[in-house]
Order: structure tokens, then C-alpha cells, then sequence
């Protein structure tokens, strides 16, 4: 039998990103499938450049199979090779496909069995339109443009301080996939929100799209710092939108793109005014005013203690100051030390860069002084506490908006041309301006009273409908993460290092499309979910193994691991932990005891937080959340556009030992055992309907039962030896437990029990029914006997747990099929 | 040679490259740091053409290198006081189209050789001429 | 392809090697491309594959000085530079000189150190590393290092990468590409990391990234403690056996679904995986436990000091690692505490270079004086090197600047010339004066004593076939033993 082209590949390390995506391209290149230009010869522009053309309907023999222009467009493909289509999957394997791709988590056996009994005409639309309204759509579908959009909870570089406002901007980006916000509008809003909507707090916080760069907050030569957050903002809106790799030219005329250096800085020219605040309020209307009232009420309270604190700092701040000062480069510090009225525009952006510097400066001071002077430092002390007192007059403190700005000025500093990309090598000074290779003109800038409009500006060009590359990029992104694979391979760079879209056509039909469709994300996500393409069953078919090994063609659905987030979410959902909350500041799930940046990793103390899905756990930019970066998480150092897959033994490590993946696998135990009863036959059925959408046929029960028959065996002799036995968390959360335990917390606290909590009494209660149970089975002096009543036999419960353990890492879980 | 000798010779080196570092590449118009990158670009893909048997690119980028060491001897006899630049430059010329013929004769190891060599130049050119 | 490799293969691929869900190019050593098809046919990257000539070495210890020492005040005595102490550099030095960052050109600053020459080779060592200087019949020293850039994170991708911007794959990449593993269940390319530098002298990753070579080359990571890989102890209360057991079972699960999908890999790759892993649960923390170690062997490396525990316990390992079949370990030298980043020292040389010095010299001479005692040192490379070096002139009063045009590295054992000295630098120590080693002249002498021929390893990626060292890179044959 020929394989298809494969190498192996255990992958030792934790993350590994980019090659993958280049081997997948050399193959490309060598592939048996190629595709020929699409119009004309080497002289006319490259094809990405040229105008979207919506291409006709091609005709093709088998109509039936055809339910809209996607189809007959794939079809023609597959005909003229004379491949046939696959038919549709069965429905239970549908709907675990479409609810994890749309979802990013596996549907119930509820959801499945409704489904699969629909006998409606319209059932899989009905099921398409409930998926892409569910606030869970944009959880998935968010996170993946926070891929792009090198969107973290931290700094980066070395200190990776924590940024405590842009889980804002991850809210607003879930709520604008979930609003369905045109496309367009939402690309507006990122690049220049501040500018055009500088009364909306929503605009703002888009352009935490911009504030995302990574940054060293004490860095000391802010000339160079500014040139990198240029650079930084050049190359990612080319990639993000126009899947372009300018980068080359920070240095050096672009090798392939014809794209020169000039250009490159007249594309940072739109940028060369954007400054960035963390300080504002999310606070609008009556909420701010009342928050106003009351801070000054505080303010004027505590005016005096405050007054006296301030005294004694006064000298160690003084000192910090002049150190902080002196530790900038001469060219920060001119910029920095110059009267205000004498700064011009690139002085005041290092200028306000500079006074980040500052932040935790008064907390400095009070540890300088507790280090120097014990009396002063008691009397500071004694203050504090007296300033305590009034804090039932403070208002809560809603947090702040980070957001980018152009410090109210319309005036840009100038950019130059670097020699080499070197910062303080400045050669002819640039305009804003668009690479003629992309734009034969370039938009008109319009200052407004308090910003140059340049953003705006640019902003405009790349949202415009006659943009060629723009929808084309997001089509081809959308396409790329349903089928594992976009029309166009390289999803950031349709440049000419780029592959060839293997079907121009297709590719231009959803451009053209969604952009008529009014840049509607969720219409072109349903047309595809509702294609004969995406419904087509993924079983193997020998004949295509030569004719189209990569599947290039689709004429099979791509069966493909499940990602990150959905391997996790997935098996907090299965396990019934999963805590649906929209929204809200990160969380920090626990992590293994081992973990490289423990120390930045203060677990949540919430249980819910804890499990909440993994769009909402902090990122920390240097060490992302690990069971997720061992899955081939977004890298969030850079535009990370497409999840590779790797195959790696720290993988199978992370989900056979991690102690959550076992907790989870516990509580889908005691899931399984509480939904399914005391049959031992209807909890086997019960659990792969959870976890897979199905039944076990009979030879597999036959072999899971004499799984458990074996290694109760094994543990029921491991326990007669003194081992404590693993078990089923949440198994009695039913009935007078359930009452009993509900009454309880009533009595104690007023209210009742969440989840966790009692899932936390539960297995308590379970514990001490082992204990029981197996001194029970002691005083009897004989072992449990197999086949009876779970419930009383600790072994096989334990062994049911390992039974679960082993279905949560197994291919047919891990897969979407 | 005695060592006052090499020390001598040395410092002279040292002087001349003072002379035309940094200055070299961005005072006379064509021939600048850019010039030099598409310079080692083109070669990069010679190279890897020589390797992949590709005759076709590998003379076309080789001839394209012919015409880019003469812009560089051009540039280092005007330049004045430049013999190793003018030297290496013409060196690197021969080599370039030693490629060529060596490649038309399909010889591929001698091209290979060629371009080790052209390699060589380039480095030796830059330890004296390019200071960062 | 002999009948042994045939065996080594199956081996390999029964053991479990994973499978990957891309098609792959280009894996032959010596340029010999294949097609997606006949890739089908060699399904294991990571199986020993022949070098290009008999190797003189097995395995590389890359002694990465993070940060950049001064050699001026370690291994380059420069009397001169003494004398001229406090004048300003003189213009034939200066002019045009693009600095390195803003501090500007100070005046000259010699060496504080007191300076004695060592061995029968008579090599010159500062008071900074007394230890080391008792090896110094062993080492080869590099006294015309060069290279190109002049911030850290440019010239440490020249160093690892020869190339200026990420996306190249690193040396200890392109090494397990070229020859494979000899150890199944380790990976070949390991990351020490020490102290505070976790994230890899604080250039990151991409340092010892793959770039475009498959990811299976990537180096890894190792965690300091007991357990160097997240995940390796079974979870509490599950005994041996019983995982077993339960992994019997998985395998049951997925080799059902394999075949449904008779053609996919990566679902067989995913099967395998569970095999290596469950292996690696001994392999892994094995080979980082240093308990069968003697005290003896422990102090050599400084174990017994708290300034040389950590370092030493890496190089240790290293020993360890290196022992064991693993190709290229990458130890960076990081820092000990938070009162200096690594050996950056733009200011206060003397505290930064005392503290830095002191950290690595003992654990480096027991490094060599074990690897020697154990018969190893003759095919290991030991390499001593840096992103580049520093300036001869002051900067900020009592610091130096980064001085990427003449350095001192050093190698050790591996068939390299022991007691020598190759290259210098001009009077002053500012530039490489003879004997000129650029980095890719360093690696391709490095993949020479491996037994592969720089010019000849190669990988096509987008077009072009990529080396090593790119176009550039001689052998420094004159080193070779």
C-alpha cells in the first residue's frame, strides 16, 4: 500500500511553529497537483494584486451534489481530474464537526441525538444558524483573530510585566465576532478607532489592536523603542490584512515583492504619530460622574494623610527621578528634558513614552524607605493605616482603557528612510504613502483637530471595497481554518513568495461574496458550513491516495487533531467543569508544579475561574498557559496565522500525566456514572455518546469490559496492599445528596452551592464511602466480586476512571472527524 | 618579514580601511549597501541553483553577478586607493563567469567550486572594506 | 541504504517515532533531494543517517556566554592597550567606527586583571578564571573571532544561525538533520538554560529554533529540577502497571481508528507517541539525575558552592546528556541573580566580569578535566563563544561596548589542535588582525569534525537550497588536529 507523503515526526520540544508551515510548502511545490497561472503572463500584475473578479458558475456533470457556488466551483476542480466528490458524513459526525469548528467545544449527546432525529428538510441549517448565534461562536472565532493579532496579558521581552487592561480588547474582539460587526467596520475601528470614534470607549479599546506590540516598558533608549513599535506596526497591519511580509524592506529593497525600503517607511509613516495610553476610563455618563463625586469625596477626606505621605517620599522620589533620567540615552534624555513648549512631535511621543518609566515609582520609594529609615517608614506605615479607614468612601476602581493616541496633536514627527533599518541612520525623509505595487494613488489624509488622520486614512484604503487583497486575505483565513488548509497555503503571504491559490476562483467567488454580503463574517462562514464540501464525510478512499495526496482538490473532508482550546474546553465541557461566563479580566488556571514562570502564575482562586474556557486565561506573553502551548497555541510574540499540528511525545505526556487532565477525566467518571446509572453496560454507552457522539458496538464493550475486569483485578490488589484508590468525582449528584447538600449551604452561607463547590463536597463524600467501602470489604476478608454494583467496589470504580482517562486521549476524541 | 614590517602593513590596512568603511557604500550613488545585499542575494540564489542543477538560473544569476563586480570595480577605481577592492572585484568577475562556463559544460562541481570560492572573496572584501 | 540502517528504521518506526501530517522533501544529507513520494518511503528523520566523511567528533557542548564577555580582561592580553590606558583611540582605530550602542567612544581602558601565562602552550589567562587557566593545554583558542552586528539579538542569530533575522534554523538543527539521533529515546539537540536567562539569554527561542527545517529539529528545553520535561510522573495514585494497562487499552481505542484511515500518519504517529512518552517517564529524568554521581565528580564541578551549583549542575548534565548519544547541548550562561542581566557590561566591568567569571570558571575546568578523565573529550566538542566580544575603549567610565570585529572564542577536545593558539587581534584588541574566524567559518569547522561537509549538508526550502552557513564558511583547517 503507498502511504501518503509523511515524514515522522516526534516532536521533543514544547512548540514548534514555523517549519512546518515551510515544509508544507516545499511539498506544495512539489506536488503532482499544480495549478496553472491564473490570467495572464509574467508581465501583468501579480494575480493577488489585480482586482477580485467573481467568476461564473463553472457547469459541471454532477449537479445533484451541488447546493451553491462553493460546490460547482470544488467540483469543476475535482472533474477535470475526474475525481468524485464524498457523500455527506453521517449526522452525529457532522454535528461534532460543525459544533467544534464553530464552537470550539463537542456537542452533547442531547444536541447530537436531536440532530441526528431532525427529519426537517432545513435541519443542518437550523443547526448552523443556532451554532453562529450562541455567544460560544465568538469565543472560538475571537481567539483565533487574537491570533493574529500578537494580543497578549503581558509585555514581553525580558521583564514581561502584566497588562492589566487588554483583556478588554479580547472582550471586544469575542463581542464583535458574536455582534457579526462588518468586517470592514471592525478593521476601522483597530487601526483607528481614537481617531474616528474618539467619544466611543468600544473604539478605543479596538485599538488594542495596535497596543499589542510587545514592549520592554523600562527600556532606556526610547528613540530606538519608538523605530521598533514602527516597525512593529508596519509589518503586522501587511500581514494581519494584506498577508504582505514587509519586513524585508526595513533593510533592504524587497528581493521579491518589489516592494522598496522607501515604501516600507512611507507604510510607517501612517504610524510615525501614534502614541498609546493605558490611563483611560471605561467610565462614561452617570457611572463616571458618580465615580467622580465619590473619588473626590475621598480625595478631599484623606487630602491632609495623603499630603504627609507624599512629604516623606518626596526625597526618594526625588532620588529615583534623577537615577531614572540619567539612565536613558543621551538622544531619550534630550527629548525628555527639553521645556515643554520647545518639544516637537518626536519629542512629545518619547516624551509620554518616558513617563511609563514612572510606574510603580511611589511603591519604590516607600520599599527604598522601609530599607533606609525604620522610624520614618513606621510613621509612613501608621498613615497608611489611618488612609485605610476612609476606604469605604472610595469608589470601586473600574480599571482602565488602553488605547492608542496621538497625544492631541495633528502633527506628525518625520520618518526617514534608515540606512540598513539602523534607527539613527536617517536618510531622505518620507511621506505617508502606499507601495505602488499594491495602490496607484494614495488615500488623502485629513488631519482632525487632535490627530494627523493618517491611521484613518489607511485605515480607509485597506476596509475599501475595491481592496483586492483585504477580502481575499480574510476569506482565505476563514477557509484556511475550517479546512485546515487555505486556498491560498500561505495565509500570510500572498506576496510572490506565496503559493498560488489552488483555486483562484473559488478564492475570488468568497471575496467577491462577502464583500457584497456587506463584509458579513458569520454569511460567509454559513455559506461554507452549508457547502457539499464542508458536509462531505472524511472516510479514507484508496484510489485518492495517489491522485491528490495532500487532498488539495477537498475530495474528502480533512480530518484534523483538535486545537489548543478545543482540547481543553472540549474535556472541561465532557467533564461537566466548564464555567460559561462571557467576559471579564484573565484567569489563571492552575499549572504543573514544574512550570518555568511559576512565580508570575498566581492560580485563580475561584474554582469557576479556573475553568473557564481557554480564551479567557491570562497570556503571558513569554510563557504562554503550557497544556495549551504543548497543543500548538498561538505563538503571541508575532502574527501567528495558521495552528500547525505537531505529533510530540510532550504531548501524550501532558494528557496521560497532567494531574487536571485526570481531575477532568474523574469528574467525567462521576458525569458518566451519575447520568447513566448503575449499569455498568449504559455508562459505557453513556460515556462514548459524551465523548464521541456515538455508541459503542459490541466488540468494543466486549473490550472495555475486560479492560475493567483486568485492572480491577490489579488495583483491587494494589488496594489489599494499602494504595489509596483513585475515583469518580460527582458520581451522587442526584437526588437527597444533592438536597441535602443544597439545605446544608443554606443553613451555612444564605445561598446555594455553585458547581465547584459542591463538586468539591461530593468527592469528599465519595472518599469517605471508599473508606467505608473498603474497610467493609476487609471485615469480609474477600475482594469485591466483579460484575456487582460499582458502587460498592472501589477497584473497578478506579478502574472505570482509567477506563475514561484512556477514551479522553484517544485519536477518535482528539480528532474531528 | 620582520614583525615592524607586518605591524607597518598592518596599520596601513587599518588606515585605508578607516579611510573607506561606512563611506564606501552610501557616498557614490550606485554601489551602496543595498546594491551589496541584491549583490548577496543574487549570489545566495546562483549558489543554490549550482546545487539544485538548475543551469538555467545559476547563468542568469551568474551573468547578472558579471555585471554587478564590474559596477564594483568601477566604483572602487574611482574610489582611488582601493587596489584590494579593484583586485577582489575582478577576481570576483572571473569567478562569476567561471559559473557561467563551467555550468554550460555541466560541470556542477566545478561551478560548485567556483562559488566556494566567489564566497571566499566576498569575505576577504568585507573584512577590509565592510566594518559593521 | 545498507541492510542494519533497513533494521534501525523498522526499529525506529515500531518504537515509535511519530509520524507527522506533512509531507515532507528534501531529508538526505548531502543535497540528494527526494521527492514527496520516495519521502514515503524514508519515514523517519531522526534515524542515524551517514556523514559525508569519518567524523573526528560525536557531539558539540556549546558554551554559549550570553550577553558578551570581554576576552580583553579573560584569554586576550594585550600589553599595548595597557600602556595607551586613558588616551582616546587613535583616529587610524577610530574613524568610521559605526558603535555599538550610544555610549559612544571613550578612551582606552586596559585590563584590570593581573595576567600569568599557563601550560606548555604558554597561553595567556587573567586572575578572572584561575581554574580554566589549568586546562590550557587543552584549548584551542580563536583569537581572531569576528562577526557582524552589533546588537545582541542580530549577532546572536549570526551565531546560531548565520542569519541576521529569525527564521534560520540553529546549528544544533541542522546537526541532527545532517546525522540524525543515536538515541531514540532522547532528543538529540537539548537547551540548558541557567539561572535567570530562562528564555535563552534573553534572545529567545529562536536561538535554538529549527526555522525552516522540520520542527522534530528543534532543540528542547530542558527544565532545571528533577523533572526536565513538564509531565513526566504518572499522575498521584496511578502505579506503573496500571498505566501500562490503560495504555494497552488506548492503543486498542486508536488502532481502531486507524484503520478508518488507513493512510493518515499522524493518527499512527499519535498512537506511537504514548510509546516514546511512556518511555521518556525513565529516560528523561535519568538522564538529568545526578544522584549516581560522586561527590568527587560533583565538586569538580562546582556543585558544592552556591556562585557554581547551578552552572555546574548544567554542564554536569551536559556531560550526562553527551554520554548518552545526544548530538548538541546548548548551554547558556544566563546570570546568577537579579543584580546583572548576563555578561553585558556597559558599566562596572570589574563587578559584572568577577561575578560572571566566577560563576562559570570552575564548572568549565571540571567540565573538561571529566569529559578528559572519561574518554570523552577526544570526540566532544567543547565551544566557548559569544554573540561578539567587547571594546578595548571605556564607555560610561568603567564598562565596555560591544565589539563585534575582533574576539576571542575557544574550542576544546573534539580534534582540534590542544595547546594552540589561531589568529589575533591588532595591538589595541579592537579588530581581528590574522587567522580570521568568522562565525560561519566556526560552524563549518564544527560540522567538518562531525563528518559533514558544510558545502554539501543542504535543505530545500522555498525554492532555494539553504546551508548552514549560507554561501559563506570555510574549514579552519589550521586548527585540526
Amino acid at each position: 500500500m503507498k502511504r501518503k507523503a509523511a515524514y515522522l515526526a516526534v516532536v521533543w520540544s514544547l512548540s514548534g511553529v514555523m517549519a512546518l508551515e515551510s515544509v508544507a510548502v516545499v511539498a506544495a511545490e512539489t506536488s503532482a497537483v499544480e495549478v496553472a497561472p491564473r490570467r495572464g503572463s509574467q508581465s501583468q500584475p501579480h494575480w493577488a494584486y489585480q482586482p477580485v473578479a467573481r467568476p461564473a458558475t463553472p457547469a459541471v456533470k454532477d449537479a445533484k451534489w451541488v447546493r451553491s457556488p462553493i460546490d460547482a466551483l470544488v467540483l469543476a476542480q475535482l472533474e477535470a481530474k475526474d475525481i468524485k466528490p464524498s457523500p455527506d458524513a453521517d449526522r452525529a459526525t457532522l454535528i461534532r464537526r460543525v459544533t467544534l469548528d464553530t464552537w470550539g467545544i463537542i456537542p452533547t449527546p442531547e444536541e447530537v441525538k436531536a440532530f441526528v432525529n431532525d427529519k426537517s428538510p432545513n435541519a443542518y441549517e437550523k443547526l448552523v444558524d443556532r451554532l453562529l448565534a450562541s455567544s460560544r461562536y465568538g469565543e472560538r472565532w475571537g481567539r483565533r483573530w487574537l491570533d493574529l493579532t500578537r494580543h497578549a496579558d503581558s509585555d514581553g521581552y525580558n521583564t514581561d510585566g502584566t497588562r492589566p487592561n487588554m483583556w478588554r480588547y479580547r472582550d471586544y474582539v469575542i463581542k464583535a465576532f458574536n455582534d457579526d460587526k462588518p468586517y470592514n467596520t471592525f478593521i476601522k475601528e483597530q487601526l483607528a478607532g481614537d481617531e474616528l470614534w474618539p467619544d466611543r470607549k468600544d473604539a478605543l479599546v479596538a485599538t488594542g489592536f495596535l497596543r499589542n506590540f510587545p514592549d520592554e516598558i523600562n527600556a532606556r533608549d526610547l528613540n530606538l523603542k519608538k523605530q521598533e513599535i514602527g516597525n512593529d506596526l508596519a509589518d503586522t497591519i501587511s500581514s494581519v490584512f494584506l498577508a504582505t511580509t514587509a519586513n524585508c524592506a526595513q533593510c533592504h529593497n524587497h528581493k521579491f515583492d518589489k516592494f522598496t525600503q522607501k515604501e516600507y517607511y512611507q507604510l510607517q509613516a501612517y504610524f510615525a504619530n501614534t502614541s498609546f495610553r493605558d490611563d483611560v476610563t471605561p467610565l462614561t455618563g452617570k457611572d463616571l460622574s458618580d465615580f467622580s463625586t465619590r473619588q473626590a469625596k475621598w480625595e478631599e477626606a484623606t487630602k491632609d494623610i495623603r499630603a504627609r505621605q507624599d512629604a516623606l517620599l518626596k526625597p526618594y522620589i526625588e532620588k529615583a527621578e534623577a537615577d531614572r533620567v540619567l539612565g536613558f540615552v543621551p538622544e531619550t534624555r534630550e527629548s525628555i528634558t527639553k521645556p515643554e513648549k520647545d518639544r516637537n512631535a518626536y519629542d512629545r511621543w518619547i516624551y509620554h513614552r518616558n513617563l511609563w518609566t514612572m510606574s510603580g515609582r511611589t511603591r519604590n520609594a516607600a520599599n527604598q524607605m522601609k530599607e533606609k529609615d525604620k522610624a520614618q517608614y513606621a510613621e509612613f506605615e501608621k498613615l497608611s493605616a489611618e488612609l485605610k479607614k476612609f476606604d469605604s468612601l472610595k469608589p470601586k476602581d473600574p480599571g482602565y482603557i488602553s488605547t492608542a493616541t496621538e497625544l492631541g496633536s495633528s502633527e506628525s514627527p518625520p520618518t526617514h528612510v534608515l540606512f540598513k533599518g539602523i534607527y539613527d541612520r536617517k536618510l531622505e525623509e518620507v511621506q505617508p504613502g502606499l507601495p505602488s505595487a499594491l495602490s496607484a494613488e494614495s488615500p488623502k489624509i485629513v488631519p482632525t483637530a487632535t490627530s494627523s488622520g493618517r491611521r484613518t486614512a489607511i485605515a480607509g484604503w485597506i476596509a475599501s471595497d475595491s481592496n483586492p487583497l483585504t477580502s481575499r486575505v480574510l476569506v482565505n483565513r476563514v477557509w484556511n481554518q475550517y479546512f485546515g488548509r487555505g486556498l491560498v497555503d500561505t495565509v500570510n503571504d500572498f506576496g510572490k513568495m506565496g503559493q498560488k491559490p489552488v483555486n483562484p476562483a473559488l478564492l475570488d467567488y468568497l471575496a467577491d461574496s462577502f464583500v457584497k454580503n456587506g463584509w458579513s463574517v458569520k454569511k460567509l462562514q454559513k455559506e461554507i458550513l452549508l457547502s457539499s464540501v464542508y458536509r462531505q464525510s472524511s472516510d479514507h478512499r484508496e484510489e485518492l491516495v495517489s491522485i491528490d495526496p495532500e487532498n488539495k482538490l477537498l475530495a474528502y473532508f480533512p480530518r484534523q487533531r483538535l486545537d489548543a482550546e478545543q482540547i481543553r474546553d472540549s474535556l472541561l465541557y465532557a467533564a461537566g467543569l466548564l464555567e460559561e461566563k462571557v467576559g471579564g479580566p484573565s484567569v489563571y488556571p492552575p499549572v504543573p508544579a514544574n512550570f518555568d514562570n511559576r512565580n508570575a502564575w498566581k492560580v485563580s482562586d475561584s474554582q469557576a475561574d479556573q475553568h473557564r474556557r481557554s480564551a479567557y486565561i491570562f497570556v503571558r506573553r513569554n510563557t504562554p498557559y503550557p497544556l495549551l502551548d504543548t497543543f500548538d497555541w498561538a505563538n503571541p510574540q508575532l502574527v501567528h496565522g495558521r495552528r500547525e499540528v505537531t505529533t510530540t511525545a510532550p504531548q501524550a505526556l501532558a494528557l496521560a500525566n497532567s494531574d487536571l487532565v485526570f481531575e477532568w477525566s474523574k469528574a467525567l467518571a462521576g458525569r458518566v456514572i451519575r447520568e447513566a446509572g448503575e449499569s455498568e453496560s449504559a455508562r459505557l454507552d453513556r460515556l462514548y455518546q459524551i465523548a464521541f457522539g456515538r455508541t459503542p458496538d459490541k466488540s468494543e464493550k466486549e473490550s472495555l469490559l475486560s479492560f475493567l475486569d483486568k485492572q480491577e483485578k490489579l488495583v483491587g490488589t494494589q488496594l489489599a496492599s494499602g494504595k489509596k484508590a483513585v475515583a469518580p468525582i460527582g458520581a451522587k449528584d442526584a437526588g437527597a445528596v444533592k438536597e441535602k447538600l443544597e439545605g446544608l449551604f443554606k443553613t451555612l452561607y444564605g445561598r446555594t452551592p455553585d458547581k465547584f463547590e459542591r463538586a468539591t463536597l461530593l468527592s469528599y463524600l465519595d472518599t469517605q464511602q471508599i473508606k467505608t467501602a473498603k474497610a467493609a470489604s476487609d471485615d469480609e476478608g474477600a475482594g469485591a466480586s466483579a460484575g456487582s454494583a460499582a458502587k460498592a467496589n472501589p477497584a473497578r470504580s478506579a478502574a472505570f476512571v482509567e477506563l475514561v482517562h484512556a477514551v479522553v486521549n484517544s485519536n477518535e476524541f482528539l480528532y474531528r472527524l | 618579514m620582520p614583525r615592524t614590517e607586518i605591524m607597518k602593513k598592518k596599520l596601513a590596512h587599518l588606515a585605508l580601511a578607516a579611510v573607506l568603511a561606512g563611506s564606501a557604500f552610501t557616498a557614490s550613488g550606485a554601489v551602496d549597501e543595498d546594491f551589496m545585499r541584491n549583490v548577496e542575494d543574487t549570489f545566495k540564489s546562483a549558489d543554490s541553483a549550482i546545487g539544485l542543477k538548475d543551469a538555467k538560473t545559476a547563468t542568469a544569476d551568474a551573468r547578472e553577478l558579471e555585471k554587478m563586480f564590474k559596477e564594483v570595480v568601477d566604483h572602487y577605481v574611482k574610489k582611488g586607493d582601493a587596489e584590494e577592492g579593484v583586485k577582489l572585484s575582478e577576481k570576483s568577475i572571473a569567478l562569476s563567469t567561471k559559473i557561467v562556463t563551467t555550468v554550460a559544460a555541466n560541470d556542477f562541481d566545478s561551478a560548485a567550486a567556483a562559488s566556494a570560492e566567489l564566497g571566499r572573496a566576498c569575505k576577504t572584501c568585507h573584512n577590509v572594506y565592510k566594518q559593521d | 541504504m545498507t541492510n542494519d540502517q533497513n533494521a534501525r528504521r523498522r526499529f525506529l518506526v515500531n518504537a515509535g517515532y511519530g509520524i507527522g501530517a506533512y509531507a515532507f522533501s528534501g531529508l538526505l544529507p548531502g543535497g540528494g533531494f527526494i521527492s514527496s513520494v520516495q519521502a514515503a518511503e524514508f519515514l523517519d528523520p531522526l534515524a542515524p543517517k551517514q556523514p559525508h566523511h569519518a567524523p573526528q567528533a560525536k557531539a558539540v557542548i556549546w558554551l554559549h556566554m550570553a550577553g558578551a564577555p570581554s576576552t580583553l580582561d579573560l584569554f586576550d592580553y594585550k600589553p599595548d592597550l595597557v600602556k595607551l590606558h586613558g588616551q582616546p583611540l587613535p583616529d587610524s582605530f577610530s574613524k568610521n567606527l559605526k558603535t555599538a550602542t550610544d555610549g559612544g567612544v571613550g578612551a582606552l581602558y586596559a585590563t584590570k586583571r593581573t595576567w600569568k601565562q599557563h601550560g606548555q602552550s604558554g597561553a595567556w589567562f587573567s586572575d578572572l578564571v584561575p581554574n580554566l587557566a589549568a586546562h590550557a593545554d587543552k584549548i584551542c583558542f580563536l583569537k581572531g573571532s569576528k562577526t557582524e552586528g552589533s546588537t545582541h539579538v542580530i549577532a546572536s542569530l549570526k551565531l546560531h544561525t548565520s542569519g541576521l533575522v529569525p527564521g534560520r534554523p540553529a546549528l544544533g538543527s541542522w546537526i541532527q538533520y545532517g546525522l540524525g539521533t543515536s538515541n531514540p529515546d532522547l532528543p538529540a539537540f537539548v537547551v540548558l538554560a541557567n539561572g535567570r536567562s530562562t528564555g535563552g539569554g534573553g534572545r529567545g527561542q529562536v536561538i535554538w529554533s529549527s526555522g525552516f527545517l522540520p520542527a522534530v529539529y528543534q532543540g528542547t528545553a530542558f527544565r532545571q529540577g528533577d523533572s526536565p520535561i513538564l509531565h513526566l510522573d504518572r499522575p498521584a495514585g496511578i502505579s506503573d502497571t496500571e498505566q501500562k494497562n490503560t495504555l494497552d487499552l488506548l492503543k486498542s481505542l486508536n488502532q481502531r481508528t486507524a484503520a478508518r484511515y488507513p493512510a493518515d500518519t499522524e493518527l499512527e504517529a499519535r498512537l506511537r507517541s504514548y510509546d516514546l512518552a511512556y518511555r521518556m517517564q525513565t529516560s528523561a529524568p535519568e538522564a538529568v539525575d545526578l544522584s549516581k554521581e560522586t561527590a568527587a565528580t560533583k565538586a569538580m564541578y562546582g556543585l558544592d558552592d552556591k556562585s557554581t551549583v547551578e552552572y555546574g549542575t548544567n554542564l554536569l548534565r551536559a556531560r550526562r546528556l553527551v554520554e548518552k548519544g545526544v548530538r548538541f547541548v546548548h548551554v547558556i550562561s544566563g546570570s546568577p541573580d537579579d543584580s546583572l542581566p548576563d555578561w553585558d557590561a556597559h558599566n562596572n566591568i570589574e563587578k559584572n566580569h568577577a561575578t560572571m567569571a566566577r560563576l562559570v570558571d570552575k564548572p568549565i575546568a571540571g567540565l573538561l578535566a571529566d569529559l578528559e578523565a572519561r574518554g570523552l573529550l577526544k570526540d566532544t566538542l567543547v565551544v566557548w563563544t559569544s554573540e561578539f566580544g567587547r571594546t578595548p575603549y571605556g564607555q560610561t567610565g568603567d564598562g565596555r561596548d560591544h565589539n563585534p570585529w575582533g574576539f576571542t572564542s575557544w574550542v576544546a577536545g573534539g580534534g582540534i589542535k590542544a595547546g594552540y593558539t589561531h589568529g589575533a587581534t591588532d595591538e589595541i584588541g579592537l579588530r581581528a588582525a590574522s587567522g580570521i574566524v568568522d562565525t560561519y567559518d566556526l560552524q563549518a569547522t564544527l560540522l567538518y569534525q562531525l563528518g559533514l561537509d558544510h558545502r554539501k549538508l543542504t535543505f530545500q526550502y522555498q525554492g532555494r537550497q539553504e546551508k548552514a552557513t549560507t554561501v559563506f564558511g570555510d574549514v579552519v583547517k589550521e586548527i585540526i588536529t
